[in-house]
């Protein structure tokens, strides 16, 4: 799982230990270095809307079940099954497709001509869509592997699944990814 | 990228477009509101407390609701019927129900009763209800001897029950 920019993780059985003891505010650290990640998860999987309060919820389950975290596992992955079932829970709660963000969360950072950003922007939002469209499970392999880019074996952690499940399901899902996106007449299109 | 003649996206273009997926803008008070929340929480609150005094209260409370339990059967709204649902699941470490029944809204807990049975009773009104098990807190199974079976809509299927009146036979 992603460090945010962050070094390492030797800080984090340190953070962990004093929150155990009580020390509330050594859960702080935790909670900026993987705000983003949390986000990132959650925008893929659940309404825009609701994003920002299950990223919170997140953390706040977390907290509350840190006696339930095993020491010697990675914290990022067991915050990222935290997440995944928060907006499980979500789709559960509002019995709705998902309302993704749309174009606007595309990674701002490269610089091309506005013709290329055009284009970026459109795609962007056909990936979206297709995303939306997908069944839960797939979405939730498709986020992790390809948008979290996480390796199969932490996917399988993450999901409770065997590795060999994890690769399978996720050629699958690709492929129901590529027929909905590929039905799209607005993906991979220039104007002219 | 497709071409107007083939419409298959190779999978570089796959990856690349779900690569280009970035996070949403994020706000800059996150964390602030983050442990204001836990701050506030009361189930964050025996974390403040001293261990040996965190133990004691939770040894009275469970010895209070024990007794409650002892003493005061379940109160079973007008118009409701207690219906009971288990689910045998050996090596779980939890077991909860969520459903229609609170439109899936909070879980509710099943308690171990032994050799891997977990059970809870409920009152419920007449009606056709969905619902689905959660064990450990993450997996989300249909109940293996529900009546019925419709799809969640998100790959998986709820469990279907069919409640009838207090008079009427089960």
């Amino acid at each position: 799982m992603e460090e945010s920019g962050h070094e390492g993780r030797d800080e984090e059985p340190a953070w962990i230990a004093r929150c155990r003891r009580g020390e509330t505010a050594a859960f702080r650290p935790l909670v900026e270095r993987y705000a983003r990640m949390v986000h990132t998860v959650i925008s893929r999987l659940a309404p825009a809307a609701d994003v920002d309060d299950l990223a919170q919820q997140t953390f706040l389950a977390a907290f509350e079940r840190l006696d339930q975290y095993r020491e010697g596992a990675r914290f990022s992955t067991w915050l990222c099954q935290i997440a995944i079932n928060k907006a499980r829970d979500e789709y559960r709660a509002a019995r709705r497709r998902p309302e993704l963000g749309d174009a606007e969360c595309l990674d701002e950072h490269r610089e091309d001509g506005p013709e290329d950003q055009a284009v970026r922007q459109e795609n962007g939002g056909a990936v979206v869509r297709a995303l939306g469209r997908l069944a839960g499970p797939d979405r939730e392999l498709l986020v992790l592997k390809y948008v979290m880019e996480e390796s199969f074996e932490t996917v399988a952690e993450i999901l409770g699944i065997t590795v060999g499940a994890a690769k399978v399901r996720a050629l699958r899902a690709r492929e129901r990814f590529r027929e909905i996106l590929s039905k799209d007449e607005r993906y991979g299109k220039r104007d002219g | 990228m497709a071409s107007e003649t083939d419409k298959r996206l190779t999978d570089a273009a796959l990856d690349a477009g779900l690569r280009a997926l970035a996070a949403p803008p994020m706000a800059a008070d996150f964390a602030d509101r983050v442990m204001d929340r836990i701050g506030q929480s009361p189930r964050c609150a025996w974390r403040r407390w001293p261990r040996r005094w965190a133990v004691a209260a939770m040894v009275m409370v469970g010895a209070g609701a024990a007794l409650v339990a002892v003493m005061v059967r379940p109160a079973v709204p007008a118009g409701a019927r207690l219906v009971r649902f288990v689910l045998r699941r050996p090596g779980a470490t939890q077991v909860a129900l969520a459903g229609s029944f609170n439109d899936w809204g909070r879980r509710v807990a099943l308690r171990a009763r032994g050799h891997g049975l977990w059970s809870v009773r409920l009152p419920l009104k007449a009606g056709r209800y969905t619902y689905v098990f959660v064990v450990n807190g993450h997996e989300v199974i249909p109940d293996p001897h529900a009546e019925a079976y419709r799809p969640d809509g998100f790959g998986g299927e709820n469990s279907v029950i069919v409640v009838n009146g207090p008079r009427e036979v089960a």
